[in-house]
């Protein structure tokens, strides 16, 4: 399983963020195994179709509060197309946790306070 | 294709649930226990054997895997007997290209996207949603909107870290909605809009029931984020809801959300239907095009404890363009379908379905228990 800590910057910034986006209302603690279909956005009876836009829309707003609201950056050969695909593809997957989501976050941004 | 739904009727048939099975009968009651069965497949060892059974171990078979979901669901027609089925949805992304402008007023890209999905039960006429979807899509998508402005990459992480601390929820909604002004009034309306070219094939579960299609569809999602936007509190289609959560005390106040602003989808496809499509029955074999539309949204309604419970609303309408006399009085010229559900975070959802989809000859009423389990 990923890591889930509060100490952990792409955590706490992929936690609140859905928070903001009110899609879970779970503490930190209790978030790290929230699985997708848990999330505000997810309805079992859709589309393939209307779920990738669903998802594709929350991964760009995920990615607006990353980099423009928590002034994070991109990892180094990461780009914001190729961040929110990654988190797209998560957002799609219903068995993927909030911890799986924060993993790829933190593999594509460079969180305002984390060590180069 | 083909393939992925025969080995997904195997797997449904390893596990026991097919009828006319040679297992003692005590054996199929449970199996037919939701609960039970549950209990079952959540035995990554069990799962695991019944994958390695039917794959064997080449790797092809687990790379194949990736990416599948799969959902056990019973279904059980207003006029018929509970089936057991399994919901599968395969996908895959390929290729993004990053087109966004370097000023940041826009996110803009393209990706092309496979995507498999459908729902299996025993015997095919049992099947109320007898539609499985396969489709390639190339798609541009373009998002504006959804932040105003920063606030701040140290203060952003002194909330979080102040918030994360908590571990009570109730404390933690109280201290959020102190400090949640502070980062709600930077945010502003996200406007989504994807358009996508695709072929796809559609077909019923055995494949005998078949189209090809090719077309175009356009997707509009829009997000009032902010929730004190006007925007946001005029979001008529989750007005009922919003009344609903005050009542069961989720909310303090009557509050439309923005977040649960319905997404839609309208497509054009150039439908070719195969030899046994219900159409040549009316007899019409001939090729035509077809407006589909969709639209969908989820949102709360309670909570107890630590569960969440939502509405799930989805409408979908198929309707032939300049459709025959033959296929007008065979009334084939319009599909709809709709779906409401009460789910729950923890995973369980009753729903009802009501309509056809299009190899459906009249409309049937379905209602969904079931919960979910997924590979990955």
């Amino acid at each position: 399983m990923a890591v889930w800590s509060k100490n952990n910057l792409s955590c706490r910034t992929t936690w609140l963020a859905l928070r903001i986006l009110e899609q879970s209302k779970k503490t930190f603690s209790t978030s790290g195994t929230v699985r997708m279909d848990e999330l505000l956005y997810w309805n079992a009876a859709d589309t393939a179709a209307m779920r990738n836009v669903k998802a594709q829309t929350l991964a760009a707003q995920m990615d607006n509060i990353f980099t423009i609201t928590a002034e994070a950056r991109y990892e180094e050969d990461h780009d914001k197309i190729g961040a929110i695909a990654a988190m797209q593809e998560v957002l799609t997957t219903a068995a993927k946790t909030m911890a799986d989501l924060a993993a790829v976050a933190d593999e594509n941004y460079l969180f305002f306070g984390e060590e180069e | 294709m083909k393939r992925i739904h025969i080995l997904l009727l195997a797997i449904l048939i390893s596990a026991g649930v097919a009828h006319g099975q040679t297992t003692e009968p005590q054996s199929v009651a449970s199996l037919t226990d939701p609960s039970s069965l549950r209990d079952l497949l959540d035995d990554p060892a069990v799962t695991t054997k019944i994958l390695e059974k039917v794959l064997g171990n080449s790797g092809e078979g687990w790379r194949l895997l990736k990416g599948l979901q799969l959902t056990p669901v019973m279904l059980s027609p207003a006029d018929g007997k509970a089936v057991l089925g399994l919901k599968y949805e395969l996908k895959q992304a390929l290729n993004n290209v990053n087109l966004s402008p370097s000023d940041g007023s826009a996110t803009r890209g393209l990706s092309y996207a496979f995507d498999a999905s459908g729902t299996l039960v025993p015997k095919e006429e049992d099947n109320p949603e007898n539609l499985l979807d396969t489709s390639l899509s190339y798609h541009f998508f373009d998002s504006r909107g959804g932040v105003l402005e920063k606030l701040g990459g140290e203060r952003f992480n002194e909330i979080s870290k102040m918030l994360a601390d908590i571990e009570d929820e109730a404390v933690l909604d109280q201290v959020w909605r102190k400090v949640q002004g502070e980062i709600l009034g930077k945010l502003s309306t996200q406007r989504v809009v994807d358009v996508s070219a695709h072929a796809s094939l559609e077909s019923g579960q055995s494949g005998e029931q078949h189209q090809t299609l090719f077309g175009g569809q356009l997707a509009l999602d829009i997000k009032p984020w902010n929730p004190n936007s006007a925007f946001a509190r005029a979001n008529v289609f989750d007005h009922p809801f919003a009344l609903i959560r005050m009542l069961t005390g989720y909310d303090d106040s009557f509050q439309p959300r923005g977040s649960t602003f319905p997404t839609f989808l309208v497509a054009l496809d150039r439908v070719n239907p195969g030899a046994d499509h219900p159409r040549a029955a009316a007899g019409d074999t001939s090729s035509f095009s077809r407006v589909r539309f969709e639209a969908s949204m989820r949102t709360p309604i309670a909570a107890a404890g630590d569960t969440r419970y939502f509405v799930d609303l989805n409408y979908r309408w198929y309707n032939e363009l300049g459709a025959s006399q033959s296929v007008r009085r065979a009334h084939l010229q319009a599909n709809r379908y709709y779906t409401a559900a009460i789910t729950t975070s923890k995973g369980a959802f009753a729903s009802y379905a009501h309509g056809r989809l299009p190899f459906g000859v009249e409309n049937d009423s379905t209602y969904q228990l079931g919960w979910h389990f997924n590979f990955d």
